[in-house]
């Protein structure tokens, strides 16, 4: 019964994030798919937030209301889907090229696959077993109860200390609860282990149509899953920071695939992962905004003007907009103010301090330097020093991007966290868990898009996107 | 310049190769790493489960109760999870962002270990019972208290008001090791 209605809501996830990019023509089915059920997996509870706030309905828990809605939001899908009938270009095309492929390759891709199916296993096992994770996602999980219990109410967290942090994962576990039925914590660690297959399969679909191999597009979920351990523990461990790592990391890949498609809608659907990303985390704006800048810094002076100009500004800002102007205007509203930096001048000045700094760096060093759990960092060096001789945009964009994210927590150490978790440099690892699918994805630029030697091959592939040299 | 296509077949085996080497690992090196998160977390989440348990015994379970739950080093570590088992108990969060918790120090600050404040946050909050877990502070300003046990005090609200000292003003309901 569970599973019906555990399908039920993907489908009802999906349908949310298909309406959102049905204008985006340019993707295929099985990329619009999955990065549906990843948009859907945030724009449907912020939609549910809204709706909340504005009818004071009760959306959740056993009330006529919330029954109607779930009923409503079901048919509404089978009807999008009704109407959009993805399924009416399938082609059996597909499967005939890959039927092609040498049988070197075809081993080495079943090679691939099998370490995926064990990533998979250990995933499925893991989350089988109460293993608890630390006070901030027991909070996600109280808050979604909260608001399962509360009919969905949005003011129901203001009076906790934690009462900044966005509602987005709570909403998303607090509809799964009134699908399937009941409270459960297992169900908030599906959700994520669902939410990063679909990151995963998008990620896989992105890099196809950029047309990376199907080898190298397998070697890239590969490296991602096993780059970190952590990726692994993460998902049934800190479920509640899956989602963000999810979204935000599909955001960024849509903008790595502008530097090879130069579609502005690729920059659109990032745009609308970028600012949904903001209603899961309290820094998500913060992040989002370092991310864009440093996109901008890496696109070719040229484009970067036509990338400026209003035709493409606007629709840009209305999608990534929204969640931040409403999130903000939420917290402003209620006067909810939690996080934010607690550190004067004196503190800092201690911090800044060379003996606290080593402490710092020592604690932080030792987590990256860590290679058996984070082997993904050797790659990292390795696409430092490919910097110097081989050169793309889109790689140099990732990487830059991957060590901003340290710097950023770095400087976070030192103006927000509290000095114990500063020495200690807690929550490295999730930083990392973000990082690391960058790694991966600008790993498979570098080996999987470079364009073939001689004319013939040249002509062969000559439906292949190639990347921009400087 | 791009990347050289002779370098890309290399390349391409090691990492294949490191990742078959890490899915076979993982069967040996992701037990023992369960095994001790479970160590850690179960014997905790156990204890939290009787605390939860005792409370219950001992406190009205509804919205009215307002609770100051002091659990001692951990801070807010399984605060959440308290809570999480007590609802609809009113927990009054005794930190925040400009108070913090980790590492526990908020311990250390005079809110805690001076009647007066103490006595301050009590009736600020309408606070009706404190439970004290593993030994605060707190429990200094209270004589006849041992170290090492858990306590559930309410609130005499009565003396509270009219100023009267600590020890009359939280009445202990049950202590247990």
């Amino acid at each position: 019964m569970n599973l019906i209605f555990g399908g039920l809501l993907i489908i009802v996830i999906i349908s949310a994030g298909w309406l959102t990019i049905l204008p985006m023509r340019h993707i295929g089915l099985s990329e619009r798919t999955a990065t549906s059920f990843v948009i859907g997996a945030v724009a449907l509870p912020f939609v549910l937030f809204l709706l909340r706030s504005i009818t004071h309905l009760p959306i959740f828990g056993e009330t006529t209301s919330a029954y109607v809605l779930v009923i409503l939001l079901v048919i509404l899908s089978i009807i999008l889907f009704w109407i959009t009938r993805p399924w009416r270009n399938l082609s059996m095309q597909a499967i005939r090229t890959s039927l092609k492929t040498p049988l070197g390759t075809q081993i080495l891709i079943a090679a691939i696959s099998c370490t995926i199916i064990v990533f998979y296993y250990q995933v499925v096992q893991g989350l089988q077993k109460p293993i608890f994770g630390w006070d901030e996602y027991s909070f996600w999980l109280y808050a979604a109860k909260l608001i399962y219990l509360n009919h969905g109410s949005t003011t129901v967290m203001l009076h906790d200390a934690y009462n900044t942090y966005p509602l987005g994962f709570p909403f998303l576990v607090a509809l799964a609860y009134q699908f399937t039925g009941g409270i459960h914590i297992v169900t908030a660690k599906w959700l994520s282990a669902i939410l990063t297959t679909f990151m995963l399969i998008a990620m896989f679909s992105l890099l196809r149509r950029l047309g990376v191999k199907s080898l190298f597009a397998l070697l890239a979920i590969a490296v991602t899953v096993w780059g970190s351990r952590i990726f692994l523990w993460y998902n049934f461990l800190a479920f509640g920071e899956m989602s963000y790592v999810d979204t935000y990391v599909l955001g960024v890949f849509y903008l790595s695939a502008w530097f090879y498609t130069k579609e502005q809608k690729d920059l659109l659907i990032a745009g609308l992962l970028l600012g949904l990303t903001c209603f899961l985390r309290v820094d998500g704006i913060y992040i989002t905004l370092f991310t864009l800048v440093l996109f901008l810094l890496c696109v070719p002076h040229k484009e970067r003007k036509k990338l400026l100009k209003g035709h493409f500004v606007v629709p840009f800002a209305a999608l990534l907009l929204p969640p931040i102007i409403i999130w903000e205007g939420f917290k402003i509203f209620f006067h909810a103010h939690g996080w934010t930096t607690r550190i004067n001048l004196t503190e800092l000045s201690f911090r800044l301090q060379p003996s606290f700094l080593q402490i710092m760096w020592q604690a932080i060093w030792h987590t990256i330097s860590n290679v058996t759990i984070y082997p993904i960092m050797v790659v990292l060096v390795c696409l430092l020093l490919f910097q110097i001789v081989y050169r793309t945009r889109a790689i140099t964009f990732l990487t830059l991007l991957s060590i901003t994210q340290i710097v950023y927590l770095f400087v976070a150490y030192l103006t927000v966290f509290s000095r114990f978790e500063a020495m200690h440099a807690s929550s490295m690892d999730r930083y990392l868990l973000r990082i690391d699918p960058l790694i991966a994805v600008a790993f498979i630029f570098l080996i999987g898009l470079t364009p073939p030697r001689n004319k013939d091959n040249a002509k062969e592939n000559n439906n292949r996107a190639y990347p921009t040299h400087r | 310049m791009i990347m050289k296509q002779r370098w890309i077949l290399p390349i391409t085996f090691v990492a294949i190769l490191w990742i078959i080497y890490s899915a076979i690992a993982s069967f040996f090196t992701i037990g023992p790493l369960e095994q001790q998160s479970l160590a850690q977390s179960l014997p905790a989440d156990h204890a939290d489960k009787n605390v939860a348990r005792i409370i219950r015994l001992h406190v009205p379970v509804n919205a009215k109760t307002t609770l100051l739950y002091l659990n001692g080093i951990d801070g807010g570590d399984n605060y959440y999870r308290m809570r999480y088992f007590l609802y609809p108990i009113h927990f009054i969060d005794y930190w925040s962002w400009q108070h913090p918790n980790a590492g526990g120090y908020v311990w250390n600050t005079p809110r805690f270990s001076e009647a007066k404040s103490l006595r301050h946050i009590l009736l600020k909050n309408h606070i009706t019972y404190v439970v004290a877990v593993r030994d605060p502070k707190m429990m200094r300003l209270l004589p006849t208290k041992r170290a090492n046990q858990q306590y559930i005090f309410r609130v005499n609200q009565h003396a509270l008001r009219y100023g009267q000292p600590l020890f009359t003003v939280l009445q202990q309901v049950v202590a247990w090791k």
